[in-house]
């Protein structure tokens, strides 16, 4: 019989959790992360009222919004008191979604198995890599476990309250990019199958469901798309990058990738197994399914961003949660008599070590990413633009480009988030101007359907490479020629 | 020993009065601002005009400023009120075992049930059906028609239903002024009884409510002199307008009043289907005659002098008002009684602080005056963002520095939401999910609540005690639902 142990503890008990895991995870060596560099750049931007920051802010789905505007957030409440904003968001993150699980444990009458999810962190090899990272995603970890934990209170109360709040958080999810999205609006789809069910059994009214449960993940791609509008005056221009990089992708290329050995897939897969047992036999097998549609959504994910070769924004902290989830549902889940629970966690614990194993002797490439490489230095690409143009500023395009040349006041360096001809010609006729273009690898920008790829291989009439350097970063220079004088024209 | 409190709290006089004070003590509506407040009025504008005129920019930053933490303040609170509904409910129900006997095991105690009626003949048959259909035992109760002796309509339809006890026609004399509060206060001079409910001559209740409500009572603390039941509508889905008006009905009565329960703040009465205990309503004095929102003010009168209410878990059934031009006309009577309201009982704003302490102060503050300050001020906003997102004017972001453009965007893109999606949970909640979707629309109805208000509003200064009535439509289509 499952006792409410939560309400039985001092009611400060989950606030000492909470605060002790915060001063513990904040003082981790946490490794930096591209995700983290570039968020930051982009807040940086932001907190100088630049352009760049605003549109990067919408205008991409690798890095989402509520990152930036969380760590924003954090920054302006960390810098006052001489902390990190990047270490108090992951700390702050990481602390909230633990506690969401010892508080699962708690309330469902598990006392000694509350240090679990705790200890699991700290011991196993993947879960503590992940938790060292700073990796602004994390935020995308709190509403995934808030989902779980409302869905248990579901289970036991059937108070509306739990399926609002959960799909609260699968609007919150939406806007934690692509995983997110897809997370979110299948736990939303999930959230309306199960609710309608049980108020059924129960013969309450459902109508109004699907519109409660709905309307928060509506919502959330909503205001993604407005806020598009609004910056870029294009609905869809967050989508335009993914959507230039589909083409690239086949069938078979697709599959290789999926069933290409790598830390995520055999830990996703290693735990689809008792998922599936939980989500079979026990009685929190709604939670189960939700978590098999996760599992199996952000392996998808994972697999998509290899082969269009986009970050897998938030799929490492969702997968995180999602093994978190499977052994605190596998602690308080009731299974039929021949099946114990504690064979069930048995079995689950020496599968975990051996994921971790078999994971152990893959790279964590995917999850800590350092700053792009490649590029030329900035001191070196001033030096040699001041030789001959000293007044002359660079303009760098997307998001991981300007996020490398960090310039809020655009002294030295111009950033836009996408390539407009006109606008560069226009504002030419001001001021002497650069392009920097990194090579088309698809890191940067999409290798297909891309004008700078095109400029890339092509060139322009208005513009004179200036420098290539070894690692195929190119430096041109702006320069209209007069109306019929292109040589280049001419010569083609 | 206490004296017990008068059964007489009003006199028939035949002109309207301006003492600012009623007979009974409280201070009335006769009078909309007090000397403080109109010097305080005058000096604001005059202020703002001065600032206007030497540094507009800084004046429009700073109200901006102003304003935009009013608006997070606001939905911070709607954020909070909604949380504790839905998280402790607190509203008081029962089963039906637990009021098939009386309270404490005792005689039930004596009801008057009082309905004031103003040339509404053509619904008092229905009317008289519905009550009849109450559950409560008939020595106990006693039902009062309270209608004015010069309604020669609604006294001849009386008259040819030959209405016999509990029901009681009594007819109020010609006296100013002519309001629902003042025939309320000479309806209830001569009852005996130990509570009281007040319903409209619309209303549907459900059959056993003052059962329910003498077992809540029974179930109080001494302190607990009003018990507010339920309202919803019984025509929801006749067109639009009722869908919305339902809708934002199931927020307030379905989710914001069982918040305010759950922080015991003040509570702003419903017009009908409150219960009270008669011998306290008489010690405040009843109700206010010059209030256009007899029923907020009496609310927060009583939590002033230490009294408190409760939610009661059962439903009285309008009609939602189906048409926009009455529609308009009621809104803008309860906005203006908001405002008198609001008025009234800072009139003496520290002693009224001292008396609430800090935080239920606050508390009214957001809920009254927030309300109706909104609701003027929304179209300004809205004209901005209208601006903002299709215009784009240069300018406008100087009034927009990023701390006032945080909070206006959480309170632009989060808070509106917040807004919409509590009339979808309160919808199914209420279960009325059917119109969860037209929640979607409410910023629609809110266009139409920001009209209401500023005719309200300006009738303040014009017309301050003119009572614009609600009409009710005979409908012969609607039906209560059942409890």
């Amino acid at each position: 019989m499952e006792e409410d142990t939560e309400h039985k503890l001092p009611p400060w008990t989950l606030p000492t959790v909470f605060v002790v895991l915060l001063l513990l995870l904040y003082l981790l060596p946490h490794k930096p992360t591209e995700a983290m560099e570039i968020h930051q750049a982009i807040t940086e931007a932001l907190r100088a009222g630049n352009n760049w920051g605003r549109q990067a802010l919408v205008g991409n789905t690798d890095y989402p919004a509520l990152q930036s505007l969380c760590l924003l957030v954090c920054e302006a409440v960390a810098t006052p008191i001489r902390l990190s904003g990047p270490r108090l968001m992951c700390a702050l993150t990481q602390a909230w979604m633990l506690t969401i699980f010892v508080r699962i444990l708690l309330h469902t009458g598990h006392l000694k198995l509350a240090w679990l999810p705790i200890l699991l962190s700290a011991v196993l090899p993947v879960i503590r890599d992940v938790l060292l990272s700073l990796d602004p995603n994390w935020i995308a970890a709190v509403p995934a476990a808030e989902i779980l934990y409302h869905l248990v209170l579901w289970k036991e109360t059937k108070n509306l309250r739990s399926m609002i709040v959960a799909s609260a958080c699968c609007g919150i999810l939406c806007l934690c990019g692509l995983a997110g999205l897809f997370t979110g609006c299948a736990t939303a789809i999930l959230l309306y199958i199960i609710a309608k069910k049980d108020l059924a059994e129960q013969g309450s009214p459902t109508s109004g469901l699907r519109t409660l449960l709905w309307s928060t993940a509506a919502y959330s791609i909503f205001i993604w798309l407005l806020w598009n509008w609004l910056v870029m005056d294009d609905v869809f221009f967050g989508l335009r990058d993914l959507f230039a990089r589909l083409p690239s992708i086949s069938r078979k290329g697709f599959n290789l990738i999926l069933i290409t050995p790598n830390p995520l897939s055999v830990i996703i897969l290693l735990f689809l197994a008792p998922l599936v047992i939980l989500c079979l036999k026990s009685d929190k097998k709604e939670a189960s399914q939700c978590l098999i549609v996760q599992v199996v959504l952000l392996l998808a994910v994972a697999a998509l961003s290899r082969c269009i070769q986009i970050p897998a924004t938030a799929v490492w902290p969702l997968v995180i949660v999602d093994i978190l989830s499977t052994v605190t549902l596998a602690s308080i889940c009731t299974l039929p008599h021949k099946v114990s629970r504690e064979t069930t966690l048995a079995s689950l614990i020496i599968i975990i070590l051996a994921s971790f194993r078999i994971a152990s002797s893959f790279t964590h490439g995917s999850i800590v990413a350092l700053a792009p490489g490649g590029l030329p230095p900035r001191e070196e690409l001033t030096a040699f633009i001041d030789q001959f143009w000293p007044q002359s500023r660079t303009m760098l395009y997307g998001l991981k480009l300007p996020a490398a040349y960090p310039d809020p006041l655009e002294k030295r360096f111009v950033a836009r988030l996408d390539f407009q001809q006109d606008d560069l010609l226009k504002q030419e006729t001001d001021e002497q101007l650069h392009i920097l273009i990194p090579p088309p690898n698809g890191k940067y920008y999409p290798k297909d359907n891309s004008p700078l790829a095109d400029i890339y291989v092509n060139g322009r009439d208005w513009l004179i490479l200036e420098k290539q350097w070894p690692s195929g970063c190119q430096l041109w220079r702006v320069v209209p020629p007069p109306q019929n004088e292109s040589k280049l024209k001419f010569l083609q | 020993m206490p004296q017990p409190p008068p059964n007489k709290i009003c006199d028939l006089t035949t002109h309207d009065s301006s003492a600012p004070l009623s007979p009974r003590g409280f201070p009335q509506a006769t009078l909309t601002l007090c000397a403080w407040q109109k010097w305080f009025l005058i000096g604001a504008v005059t202020a703002l005009l001065l600032w206007a005129v030497f540094d507009y920019r800084s004046e429009l930053l700073v109200v901006n400023f102003i304003l935009t933490v009013f608006y997070l303040l606001t939905t911070l609170y709607r954020m909070l009120i909604i949380e504790l509904a839905l998280r402790k409910p607190r509203e008081m129900s029962f089963t039906k075992a637990e009021i098939s006997r009386p309270p404490n095991g005792k005689k039930w105690p004596k009801y008057m049930v009082i309905l004031p009626m103003y040339k509404e003949g053509d619904v008092l048959p229905n009317l008289i059906r519905g009550l009849q259909k109450l559950d409560y035992p008939k020595d106990r109760l006693e039902i009062r028609l309270l209608i004015e002796e010069d309604d020669e309509e609604t006294l001849a339809v009386a008259d040819k239903l030959d209405l016999k006890p509990p029901f009681k026609v009594v007819r109020i004399p010609k006296s100013y002024p002519r309001t629902k509060p003042k025939a309320c206060n000479v309806g209830i001079e001569d009852g005996d009884a130990d509570y009281l409910v007040i319903y409209d001559a619309e209303d549907q209740t459900e059959p056993d409510q003052l059962k329910k409500a003498a077992h809540a009572f029974a179930k109080c603390p001494p302190n607990v002199a009003c018990i507010q039941a339920k309202l919803g509508y019984y025509n929801p889905t006749f067109n639009l307008l009722t869908r919305c008006f339902t809708a934002e009905y199931a927020t307030w009565f379905g989710l914001c009043l069982p918040g305010l329960d759950c922080l015991q703040a003040p509570i702003p009465l419903g017009g009908t289907s409150n219960h009270f205990r008669l011998n306290v309503l008489r010690q405040v004095g009843g109700w206010d005659e010059y209030n256009v929102t007899e029923d907020c003010d009496l609310g927060l009168r009583l939590f002033s002098q230490g009294w408190r209410t409760r939610i009661l878990e059962s439903t009285t059934w309008e009609q939602a008002c189906p048409s926009v031009p009455y529609w308009i006309k009621q809104r803008s009577r309860w906005v203006k009684g908001y405002v008198q309201t609001y008025c009234i009982h800072t009139r003496d704003l520290l002693n009224f602080h001292r008396k609430l302490g800090f935080w239920n102060s606050l508390q009214f503050h957001l809920l009254i005056g927030g309300t109706f300050i909104s609701q003027l001020v929304n179209p300004l906003y809205w004209i901005m963002t209208l601006l903002w997102l299709f215009v784009r004017p240069a300018g406008l972001d100087q009034f927009f520095p990023t701390s006032i453009f945080a909070m206006g965007s959480f309170c632009l893109f989060v808070g509106n939401f917040i807004f919409v999606y509590t009339s979808a949970i309160a919808c199914v909640r209420r279960g009325v999910g059917e119109l969860a979707k037209y929640s979607l629309l409410m910023p629609f109805y809110w266009m139409m609540m920001s009209i209401a208000a500023w005719k309200g509003f300006l009738q303040l200064f014009s017309n301050p005690h003119h009572w614009e009535k609600t009409k009710h439509f005979a409908d012969p289509n609607a039906t209560a639902k059942s409890s």
